[in-house]
């Protein structure tokens, strides 16, 4: 090992017993002793960064690397178009400034920020005595030729030095199988700090462009696998229920029949939309049973993909034959036979110009929902500094009153709304850059709301809602609820700074 | 009057307690010149030669009247029947048949969705269901046992089935609440074979004006010639009566663990002699630590002085029953869970053998306590180990308990009293309709 010689000199003149150490041939210098103890042990090497030549200098690269510095490329996943490198780095002393990307023996042809995580395990391993985030990520839109080559990364450092990185096995995965990775390592990485604030941080530095391509190539990869439906059709349905399944299949034989437990099906339809390719066969068995048993119609969409709670909803509708829908999540339930009769007042043309969301319970007889409103989250934004919009809803978990009068909000749940699909079809539908869930009913709302149009809590409708109990959730859900809380508030932060 | 009797399972493919109770009831309709048919399920369990290419209904054995409905798609988890075939072919049978009355005994294999169907197939028909256990109360096999600590439970909520499911949330205990109803909802009557199987129904949601009380319907074995022609031992004059015997499933809730328990204590604390007989099957359903213990009294391994025999019989067919009970003096009904009728207390009281039972559900409304039987708290087998002793040693208790056993309706005023339930009337008439 070469180390400046004043550096050398200073370290043994700070720490006289390395120079005994050195006597005793424990070790051969004082930066083998740095490397190997000192820094672990809190000294400090008092000169330029510690180097050493990388072992496999690239051929076209002639600046120094330090590959004495502990570091590992845990990840690579790749797919066309789309580069994911996941790993750690020991930079307490020479801060990572980059990560560069590039075929293998060139010149770097991306260069990003890190985006850091703590890695526990890291921590241990280097036996630190306070945390910190020794884990680095990054995801890259790279050229599909580059993606065919070997690939080459490098960590660039404060110093400017360079660390070449070994990226191992390249995992190759589709593109939506990327997706979901990326956003599952994202909602499961572990921060020192907020993590929406680092979120917003990290999308808005970049990350959400990248994203947002990604989920735009894994959007044009959408489609329907089968059709089908069941029943008794009517000409001209009176309502439309358009509902999103995913990931578990039970609610739509039980929610048809809940609804037909109150009330004569015949001039409805029921359009289920599968968000769960190995849902299919189940879920078109089971609308075969439900349409038989209570004599109504249900469709089966049944796409490739889980596209999310936007694109499934847009299927769903734009397949509906009647004129004002009733978007429903897949574990609301009607609370008794007024709840039918309500929503039928708001049938053939009754819903125009306004969206309706209804008296939500849940199971335990408590209010789920009364409408929402946003709030700029104090404490979030103060870490973020920016304003962090959230939604609340009133009364959530509270007794009901009783009341069922129809009244003005900011905005009403997803999980069931009523309107009008010419209303829907101007304002072009549920905003698909949401990431499968979240949000995008608060943003449907704002937009009617834009528009001048009505959003009103209609306490007549009165619903059950076994909320959160509909749908099986993955890691990528988390990871694309920081997108989407970051999206949501871009979006319409201007706006809803002005009240 | 049409009747169509729709039983889960015939007793001649799967013995069990609620079909026995279908059956006989067919029978006696049949006996008492009424157009009855009835309508039994098989499922997979039993022979699959019974299920023919495309078939969902046949004919059963060449038995006029007789029929299977064949279960092959049963979801026990949302008790709904998944072949669309089968739904189809149940509602032609219905329209086919036109029975008046259509009396279903389970839901079991069938499909809650059937009552739907029964319903909108038959719109003027009347319908009625036989309360035979608590599944539709309870997702744990109906028992009422909480299933983390197997103590008694006394009311369902979405919570407390989420306590003893902790996979599945109160939601979907709610959700299946919600489903059953819907689906009894169709019902213009139900039937319980106890009032406390009547209570806890009421108590759990059904209309109380709906819910009448009728016994079980079961021949009277000690009818056959088998019995009644029967020499009386001398020795029964004399003897002590220290021969118990216990008759039915060999699982653990019907607490044959309480009788080995209490035969430990016994062996120490009393000096007598006595015999344990055990008459039943179904074994392998019971935990592996009971059949340790099953095991273990039965092959002597446990230990019991000489003085006190356990002796495994095998299964039994009802026209066993003159010579099971002709060698017993007791029967025992140990159970730890809600017994809803305890089809067994019928065979004692036929054969007069008093019956010694736990204090617990339908067990205590039937049994009188020093009338005709006696009680003890359930699982304890402390008092069980003293009603033993008392049992042998008490100078005319046996003989008073015997002479006092109420015998079993006769299936004739069973099916009369059915027939009452079916026609309808004023509630109050109804829920005195309980065969005599």
């Amino acid at each position: 090992m070469d180390a400046p010689l004043d550096a050398e000199s200073a370290y043994l003149k700070r720490y006289p017993d390395v120079a005994g150490a050195i006597k005793a041939g424990t070790v051969t210098s004082a930066l083998e002793h740095f490397l190997n103890y000192g820094r672990f042990e809190g000294r400090v090497w008092l000169g330029p960064a510690v180097a050493e030549v990388a072992a496999e200098p690239a051929a076209s690269s002639p600046e120094p690397e330090l590959p004495a510095v502990p570091h590992n490329c845990d990840a690579v996943l790749l797919t066309q178009g789309f580069l994911f490198v996941d790993g750690w780095v020991d930079d307490r002393f020479d801060r990572l400034v980059g990560i560069e990307v590039g075929a293998a023996g060139r010149q770097p042809a991306l260069a990003a920020g890190p985006c850091r995580h703590r890695r526990q395990d890291v921590e241990q391993h280097l036996e630190v005595s306070s945390p910190f985030e020794g884990g680095f990520w990054q995801l890259f839109e790279v050229p599909p030729e580059m993606a065919a080559r070997p690939i080459g990364l490098r960590l660039r450092l404060a110093s400017g030095h360079a660390i070449a990185l070994n990226p191992g096995n390249v995992v190759r995965l589709s593109l939506r199988e990327h997706l979901e990775s990326v956003l599952g390592f994202y909602g499961r990485r572990h921060l020192i700090g907020s993590q929406v604030a680092r979120s917003f941080a990290e999308l808005d530095a970049g990350l959400a462009v990248t994203l947002e391509r990604m989920h735009d190539a894994v959007r044009a990869t959408r489609e329907a696998l089968s059709e089908g439906s069941y029943g008794p059709r009517p000409a001209r349905p009176l309502l439309s229920f358009v509902c999103c399944i995913y990931g578990i299949p039970d609610f739509l034989f039980l929610q048809v029949a809940q609804f037909a437990r109150y009330a004569s099906l015949e001039r409805f339809e029921f359009i289920y939309v599968n968000n769960t390719p190995e849902l299919e066969e189940v879920l078109h068995r089971d609308a075969e049973l439900a349409a038989s048993v209570f004599g109504t119609s249900i469709t089966i969409i049944s796409l490739n993909q889980n596209t999310g709670f936007s694109h499934a909803n847009n299927v769903g509708i734009a397949a509906a034959r009647a004129q004002t829908i009733v978007v429903i999540n897949p574990d609301v339930f009607p609370y008794d036979a007024a709840s039918v009769v309500a929503l039928t007042k708001l049938a053939a043309g009754k819903a125009r110009r306004a969206i309706a969301g209804g008296k939500l319970f849940y199971a335990d007889g408590t209010v789920m929902h009364e409408g929402m409103y946003f709030v700029a989250d104090p404490r979030l934004s103060a870490l973020a500094r920016t304003k962090v919009w959230t939604v609340e809803h009133f009364r959530k978990g509270f007794p009901d009153l009783g009341g069922r009068a129809s009244l003005p909000v900011q905005a009403v749940s997803g999980a069931l709304m009523v309107f009008d699909r010419a209303d829907f079809d101007q304002l072009g539908g549920f905003d698909e850059r949401f990431v499968y869930g979240h949000y995008e009913d608060a943003d449907l709302c704002l937009r009617f709301a834009e528009q001048g149009w009505k959003v009103l809590y209609d306490g007549a409708l009165t619903f059950w809602h076994y909320e959160g109990r509909g749908s099986i959730k993955r890691p990528e859900h988390a990871g694309a609820l920081h997108f989407n809380r970051w999206y949501f508030s871009r979006k319409w932060q201007g706006r809803l700074d002005n009240g | 009057m049409k009747i169509l009797e729709i039983s889960l399972f015939h007793p001649e493919l799967v013995r069990g307690g609620a079909q026995q109770a279908a059956y006989e009831l067919f029978l006696g309709m049949r006996r008492a010149g009424l157009d009855a048919t009835l309508l039994a399920s098989a499922d997979l369990s039993g022979p699959k030669a019974l299920f023919k290419p495309g078939a969902i209904i046949t004919g059963f054995d060449g038995r006029k009247n007789e029929f299977l409905f064949l279960s092959d798609a049963f979801d026990h988890v949302w008790l709904r029947n998944l072949n669309i075939r089968a739904l189809h072919w149940f509602e032609e049978f219905l329209r086919d048949r036109n029975p008046d009355i259509v009396h279903f005994h389970h839901f079991l294999t069938f499909g809650l969705e059937l009552f739907l169907i029964a319903r909108r197939a038959l719109p003027k028909a009347r319908l009625f269901l036989t309360l035979h256990e608590f599944l539709a109360i309870c997702r744990a096999d109906g028992h009422m046992l909480r299933t983390f600590d197997k103590t008694l439970c006394t009311e369902a909520s979405s919570v407390r089935c989420h306590q003893c499911f902790p996979d599945t949330t109160p939601e979907m205990f709610r959700l299946r609440e919600d489903w059953i109803k819907q689906a009894l909802g169709v019902f213009d009557g139900f039937i319980a074979p106890t009032e406390f199987v009547r209570e806890r129904y009421v108590a759990w949601g059904l209309p109380a004006r709906k819910v009448h009380v009728v016994t079980n319907a079961q021949s009277d074995y000690s009818k056959l010639d088998s019995w009644r022609l029967r020499p009386p031992s001398p020795a029964d004059r004399t003897r002590r009566h220290n021969r118990f015997a216990f008759f039915g499933q060999l699982v653990d809730v019907k607490g044959l663990g309480v009788v080995f328990e209490a035969l430990d204590i016994f062996a120490k604390r009393y000096e007598e002699a006595l015999t344990f007989e055990i008459n039943g099957s179904n074994l392998k359903f019971a935990s592996e630590k009971f059949r340790g213990q099953f095991e273990d009294f039965v092959s002597g391994k446990h230990g019991l002085p000489e003085r006190i025999k356990v002796t495994y019989n095998g299964s039994y067919a009802m026209t066993d029953l003159p010579a099971r009970m002709a060698r017993i003096d007791w029967v025992l009904v140990p159970s730890i869970w809600w017994e809803i009728f305890g089809l067994v207390l019928s065979e004692a009281f036929m054969f007069r053998r008093p019956p010694i039972a736990s204090r617990i559900g339908g067990l205590a409304e039937r049994v009188q306590n020093e009338k005709n039987g006696l009680l003890f708290d359930a699982g304890d087998a402390d008092e069980l180990a003293d009603i033993f002793y008392r049992a042998i040693t008490e100078e005319g208790l046996w003989k008073r308990l015997s002479a006092a056993s109420p015998g079993v309706p006769s299936v004739e005023s069973v099916v009369q009293a059915h027939l009452k339930v079916f026609a309808g009337g004023p509630p109050g008439a109804a829920r005195r309709a309980r065969a005599a």
